[in-house]
């Protein structure tokens, strides 16, 4: 890696001079250039046409959270309850049997009158604000593979993450905080391993940093953080002295070289971020009565810190429900009851607040799994308790709300009882495509060469969902 | 695969065949489509008019003529050393490839690295860790004109050599020890590591070390492996497993696709992975080529090789046979004890029960004297009054119960429900115990039957038949209350996402209670049982050493074409053999076993591989390979900037039996590696006039500056201070707590990455690797400015400076200098440090903590991280 293309590219721009066709020549020569030799690569990037959003929220209930006792209402189930499926027997994971209706109440919310069950209904008071997406799909019925398709867009790891491509795309608001933060409790780890939030091929500025929004204290939080040893006044001296040096060090015969200027510019960062980001995960800050509504709980931590992180400007940040797959209700389908008891509030009072901030214009909420829950009965393998539902891939539900998105419709649909996606079908790939689109990059434009092989987050799929888009 | 299909009549085949050739020409290679899904066939916009893309017709695949005279593939020539003006600057006729193109172009050159420069670079090119003032000053002081070369024949001989370079290509070998979806680790993988760094440390011959990775087994004979060369396939065997995480056709056929990308972008430079699913898009692969190699490494498997004697591992094997069977008889001896203590309990519910409500309703009695008149365990009674009082459960079965205790109801009617309740445990006792029988003889009748001889073994004792997900039987259930009661009352943990149990149940008792219930006879066997299985576990033998590595499948076999790269969609077979392009004419169908020795020695064989790894050396070495996509020679890849030098090396690469240390030697001490990295120090018009015209010294006329890569940073941090263990080879360590070994010796997972090492772009180990990215970025100076590592390397190096306790002077700061730097101080440098220790220490006895601070800057520093 050459360590001076960047700043030879401006230099030669400004030396002589931004004509069109000079900038056209830039361009051409940068074709090969990749993110690591941009002098400040996460510095605000323009956007291949105007953005509806700004950042990105996904909250992540992995495990599998099943559709026909949240967002996928289907009365057939109860009318053909303990009766097997008519047509084909779907394979997915385990054995399952006979259809089992939801246990739960369906009703509907607001002006446009969605239904949504009786577990969350914190999130369908906020419905019309809601566009669900009912016609989910994706590749297998396991949870890494399928993890990684949701947060990588390929079913095995070695794939940048999502919020890796969209830091590399758009750089990052404020650059005293990461660009791209995943709140992941440190009581365990994803299926896909570390690969779920990593930058792969893309350089390592783009991935994902991991905070265990669990642990209470900032050193805990981010490491690096705090410097337990110095005051600020102590360390004011040392980077003064450090500007010092390094600028004694950059003499005539290395001025050309943007990276030491690059890294002189960092420590400053550096300085300012250990400063801001602990308030930034201070949930202390919030009002007690704002904590509240969030409810207790990892997840609800978790909401309270990703609506204080877009505040900052920062671009991407992932909530994971749990440390282990804590919707995967293989045996007892009531298990979603005490989960959406923690899920609901937190997400609800999110969406609440950046209403209320005047942030969700521009701020895309995405609430989604891995895949889906079988509407059918699990029958085989563990307890002899035939109440859960196994994983499924054929189709599932998924949310979004605000970042230009349509609020209060429906999007899609599955067959009669819920189990495979029939109309308006939408992949993983599909909805990939269509958050980079609010965010205002084209899918197929957003590429990195690696390997002899340009490489996109949607690989060679992906169409964006435009019946959605506000 | 019928593959004439897609092709509807003559005029469509003149079609696609045209778009083939049109594809691979250097027009649509620029315009920087994504050309390659795994799993599905790209589907270009532009092709939408035609039915079938070309690429699923296997007739419409030619090479031409044109494809085989591409470049990289012709055979090794020495090329004529080009004329140049300028007869003094050359050092090696490589020099004069460099500076014919320099004078083509009139750029002058910037001037030689001066020798401290030069002694900073070399050491840290060939080994990884800054130089010693020692060594500085050995080189300065060093008159000879051989000077340099003594240097760098030092460098090659040390062991650290071995330990830098056998990284370099650990990231082409993605190396790593564990797997994601098991999470297993591979506790031998650092064999392979180590065998690694051994081979370049002996410079073993680069052909051998090829043939080695890709069939070392093969290459020793009979059970004697005098080489150690079955150590090298490790490149195979530590790739990624994909056990049952998916469809076990899926998972095979990933697996063997990470093998297969990982041999030819790793040995040839081709990216032959992008063949799975169709022909490839600019270079002469095609789908057949693909499933040629796809049939060699589907006729190899997984083998743990041993590395003691036969009686040692039978020894091993007895041993923790022995302890298994003693671990589960122990275990169905407790278990069975309590279960059937559990099933005797259960007939005493009503008893526990009612006790539990006198209790709850007269809190002022003594439960331990109610348990011991109503002849009942306190403890468990205990455990029966919270059950009782608590507040919400997740049956209904106590609601009547619950209400006569509210109503203040008496004993009588409490009594006639806690009756009923015991009859309930009881019912639920005999459904639990009756169809736990027969879903366990459906689930063991369900098994898969893996005939051991065909079993495909992977790492960890796994076998990949033996998934069945659930076995796809249909299983009793038990009424969802009823199993909640039977968890409550008698079952076990239940860790289950869907019930959560974290308790055991009320009357299944474990530890001290269980055994306050087991005869004497009963107790003194569990006593005896554990006493035998600790002493045994005290004589445990040494986990015997052995190597992760690959052997032929018994049954060798040719695959058959994946359609769409789908492993449930088979087209025909395709005999093994090597890539058609690399081969004269037709290539020869392998008959050798699963002819993987054939493939090794064909690719080793070749020239493109000796040009891939020549390359590889020289980007290590200045930063940029000749070919700047070492690891795509191909169509799509970048063209060589001087081609010529390339042929050079290459011949003489090969010329000299594939020595990598000749290689090194015969660059190093070229002109073109010892030029400064600082701008000419001729005048500015002529600095300013090559950046213009090679902004990004493609012409080389400097050295490129490089940031030090995470293993070089660590070890040089502990180096300075004094704390660098350096033993060479060995176990892997956790390096966020060692602070002593070398970085190569961190543990390299998949399933979660060494955090300091990700942070200054450590690659992703699950793919391989070409070249490091380098990111600048605030994360990574929080680690200078508060980081534990540095600060306490900053205060290793106060005691290495003799600074403790001492006031600090210039002589300190010289010192600092000379170690860190391998020069000395400037006054201005001096004066600002000077300035720091005195504010810094304001009105403190001791100067030690300021200088700590002072030294953590300098370790802070540009000048530490940056390599001129």
């Amino acid at each position: 890696m050459s360590i001076e293309t960047e700043y030879s590219r401006r230099d030669v721009l400004r030396n002589i001079g931004g004509g069109c066709g000079l900038l056209g020549f830039a361009s051409l020569t940068s074709k090969h250039a990749s993110g690591a030799d941009r002098a400040t690569p996460l510095e605000v990037r323009p956007t291949h046409f105007p953005a509806k959003a700004k950042r990105v929220i996904c909250l992540f209930m992995n495990g599998g959270l099943s559709s026909v006792d949240s967002f996928d209402p289907k009365p057939m189930l109860d009318k053909y309850h303990g009766k097997a499926m008519p047509g084909e027997y779907l394979k997915t994971e385990r054995r399952t049997g006979n259809l089992m209706r939801s246990p739960f109440r369906f009703d509907r919310y607001g002006q446009s009158g969605i239904e949504v069950s009786e577990i969350f209904p914190k999130i369908g008071e906020c419905i019309d604000d809601i566009c669900v997406i009912r016609s989910m799909y994706t590749d297998v019925p396991n949870h890494p593979p399928a993890e990684l398709m949701m947060h990588c867009g390929h079913l095995q790891p070695g794939r940048p993450a999502a919020g890796s491509w969209i830091t590399y795309g758009l750089g990052t608001e404020n650059q005293n905080l990461p660009g791209f933060i995943v709140l992941y409790p440190s009581t365990g780890a994803p299926p896909g391993g570390t690969s779920q939030w990593g930058s792969a091929f893309l350089p390592a500025v783009y991935q994902g940093t991991r905070i265990a929004h669990n642990e209470a204290t900032p050193e805990a939080l981010i490491k690096d953080i705090r410097n337990s040893r110095l005051t600020l006044s102590q360390q004011r001296r040392q980077i003064d002295l450090l500007a010092k040096l390094n600028r004694f060090h950059r003499d005539e015969e290395r001025r050309t070289d943007a990276q030491l200027e690059g890294s002189i510019q960092s420590m400053e960062i550096a300085y300012r971020m250990q400063t801001e980001a602990p308030e930034v995960f201070d949930l202390g800050r919030e009002s007690p009565a704002t904590l509240e509504r969030y409810g207790d709980g990892d997840f609800a931590r978790g909401c309270a810190m990703a609506l204080r992180l877009v505040e900052r400007g920062v671009r991407v940040v992932q909530v994971y429900f749990s440390a282990t797959q804590g919707w995967d209700s293989h045996y007892d389908i009531m298990a979603h009851q005490k989960l959406a008891r923690q899920a609901d509030p937190a997400a609800a009072a999110l969406l609440r607040d950046l209403k209320i901030r005047g942030l969700l214009d521009e701020t895309l909420v995405l609430f989604s799994s891995e895949f889906g829950r079988t509407p059918s009965v699990e029958t085989s393998n563990g307890p002899p308790v035939q109440n859960g539902r196994d994983h499924n891939h054929y189709g599932f539900s998924v949310w979004m709300a605000g970042g230009g998105v349509k609020g209060g419709i429906t999007y899609g649909s599955t067959d009669d009882f819920g189990f495979k996606a029939v109309e308006n079908r939408v992949h993983p790939h599909d909805l990939n495509a269509t958050i980079l689109h609010l965010l205002g990059l084209d899918h197929e434009q957003l590429t990195y060469r690696y390997g002899g092989r340009d490489f996109r987050l949607t690989d060679v799929h992906g169409k964006v969902i435009s019946d959605i888009l506000a | 695969m019928e593959a004439s299909s897609s092709v509807r009549d003559s005029e469509n085949r003149d079609d696609s065949m045209f778009w083939v050739h049109k594809l691979r020409g250097p027009a649509v290679a620029q315009a920087g489509l994504p050309i390659c899904s795994s799993t599905f066939i790209i589907a270009l916009t532009a092709l939408a008019v035609w039915a079938e893309p070309p690429e699923r017709s296997g007739v419409a695949f030619v090479i031409t003529p044109g494809d085989r005279a591409y470049w990289a593939f012709q055979p090794s020539r020495q090329p004529t050393l080009p004329e140049v003006s300028d007869r003094v600057w050359p050092k090696s006729p490589l020099d004069r490839f460099i500076l014919a193109r320099l004078e083509e172009r009139r750029i002058s050159s910037a001037r030689p690295a001066t020798r401290r420069e030069l002694i900073r670079r070399v050491t840290f090119d060939l080994s990884g860790l800054p130089p010693t003032p020692e060594d500085v000053d050995a080189f300065v002081k060093d008159p000879s004109p051989l000077a340099f070369a003594r240097v760098v024949d030092r460098l090659l001989n040390s062991p650290h050599y071995g330990e830098r370079w056998g990284r370099h290509w650990l990231d082409v070998a993605r190396y790593a020890e564990d797997d994601l979806y098991a999470g297993a680790e591979y506790r031998n993988a650092w064999r392979y590591r180590d065998w690694v760094t051994g081979a370049l440390n002996e410079d073993m011959p680069y052909d051998l070390f090829v043939k080695a990775q890709i069939a070392g087994d093969l290459l020793a004979s009979g059970d004697e492996d005098g080489n150690g060369l079955v150590a090298g396939t490790g490149f195979l065997a530590l790739g990624v497993w994909y056990y049952g995480a998916v469809a076990p056709p899926q998972a095979r056929a990933d697996e063997r696709f990470d093998r297969i990308d990982a041999i030819t972008s790793g040995f040839l430079g081709l990216t032959v992975g992008c063949a799975r699913c169709h022909d490839h898009k600019y270079d002469p692969i095609s789908l057949r080529d693909y499933y040629a190699l796809d049939g060699i490494i589907g006729s190899t498997v997984y083998r743990e090789y041993p590395l003691a004697p036969r009686e040692v591992v039978e020894n091993y094997r007895d041993h923790a046979k022995k302890v298994e069977e003693l671990e589960s008889a122990l275990k169905e001896l407790v278990d069975g004890e309590s279960i059937r203590l559990s099933e005797i309990l259960a007939r005493k519910t009503s008893r526990y029960l009612t006790a539990a409500c006198h209790l709850l309703e007269d809190p002022t009695r003594s439960a331990s004297l109610l348990a011991q008149e109503e002849g009942l365990d306190h403890e468990v009674l205990r455990n029966w009054m919270d059950y009782v009082g608590a507040a919400k459960r997740e049956h209904p079965y106590l609601s009547t119960l619950d209400h006569l205790r509210a109503r203040g109801a008496g004993r009588r009617e409490l009594q006639q429900a806690a009756d009923e309740f015991q009859s309930l445990v009881l019912d639920v006792l005999a459904e639990k115990r009756s169809v736990d029988a027969k879903n366990e003889a459906l689930v063991e009748a369900a098994k898969p039957d893996v005939d051991p001889e065909t079993a495909v073994y992977l790492p960890n004792g796994y076998r990949a038949g033996d998934y069945c997900g659930g076995c796809d039987v249909v299983l009793t259930p038990i009424e969802r209350t009823r199993y909640i009661l039977w968890l409550d009352i008698l079952g076990t943990t239940d860790l289950t996402c869907s019930f959560k149990k974290k308790d055991y149940g009320l009357f299944r008792l474990r530890g001290e209670t269980l055994e306050r219930f087991l005869s004497d006879e009963k107790r003194s066997s569990v006593a005896t049982l554990r006493a035998e299985l600790k002493a045994l576990e005290k004589r445990r033998p040494p986990d015997y050493p052995f190597l992760h590595g690959m052997a032929d499948s018994p049954r060798p076999q040719d695959a058959r074409i994946h359609l769409r790269g789908s492993p449930y969609q088979l087209g025909e077979k395709t005999p093994r053999r090597f890539l058609t392009v690399l081969s004269p004419g037709e290539p020869a169908r392998f008959t050798r076993g699963s002819g993987r020795l054939e493939l090794a020695e064909a690719i080793a064989a070749h020239p493109l591989t000796a040009r891939v790894v020549v390359n590889r050396i020289w980007q290590h070495l200045f930063g940029q390979g000749i070919v700047r996509t070492p690891s795509n020679f191909g169509r799509s890849g970048d063209a060589p900037t001087h081609l010529e030098l390339l042929e050079y090396l290459t011949h003489r690469f090969i010329l000299n039996g594939y020595s990598i240390k000749a290689l090194h030697r015969e660059i190093l001490l070229s002109a073109t590696y010892q030029l400064s990295s600082r701008d000419s120090n001729r005048s500015a018009s002529n600095r300013s006039a090559a950046n213009h015209t090679d902004p990004d010294n493609r012409l080389l006329w400097r050295a490129n500056r490089r940031r030090l890569d995470a293993e070089a940073l660590r070890d040089s941090l502990l180096f300075v201070s004094g704390r660098l263990d350096l033993t060479v080879g060995g176990a892997s360590v956790d390096l966020s707590k060692d602070d002593r070994r070398r970085s190569l010796y961190g543990q390299v997972r998949r399933s979660r990455s060494d955090a300091l090492l990700a942070l200054f772009d450590f690659p992703d180990a699950s793919l391989t690797s070409e070249k490091r990215s380098v990111t600048n970025v605030p994360l990574q100076r929080l680690f200078f400015l508060n980081g534990d590592l540095v600060w306490r390397q900053a205060g290793g190096l106060v005691r290495r400076l003799g600074g403790a306790g001492k006031p600090v002077g210039r002589e300190t700061i010289q010192k600092a200098y000379r170690l860190l730097f391998c020069r000395d101080a400037s006054p201005g440098e001096i004066e600002a440090g000077l300035e720091f220790l005195r504010e810094a220490r304001g009105s403190a006895s001791s100067d030690t903590p300021a200088l700590q601070q002072y030294l953590q800057v300098l370790l802070s520093s540009n000048e530490f991280l940056y390599v001129d």
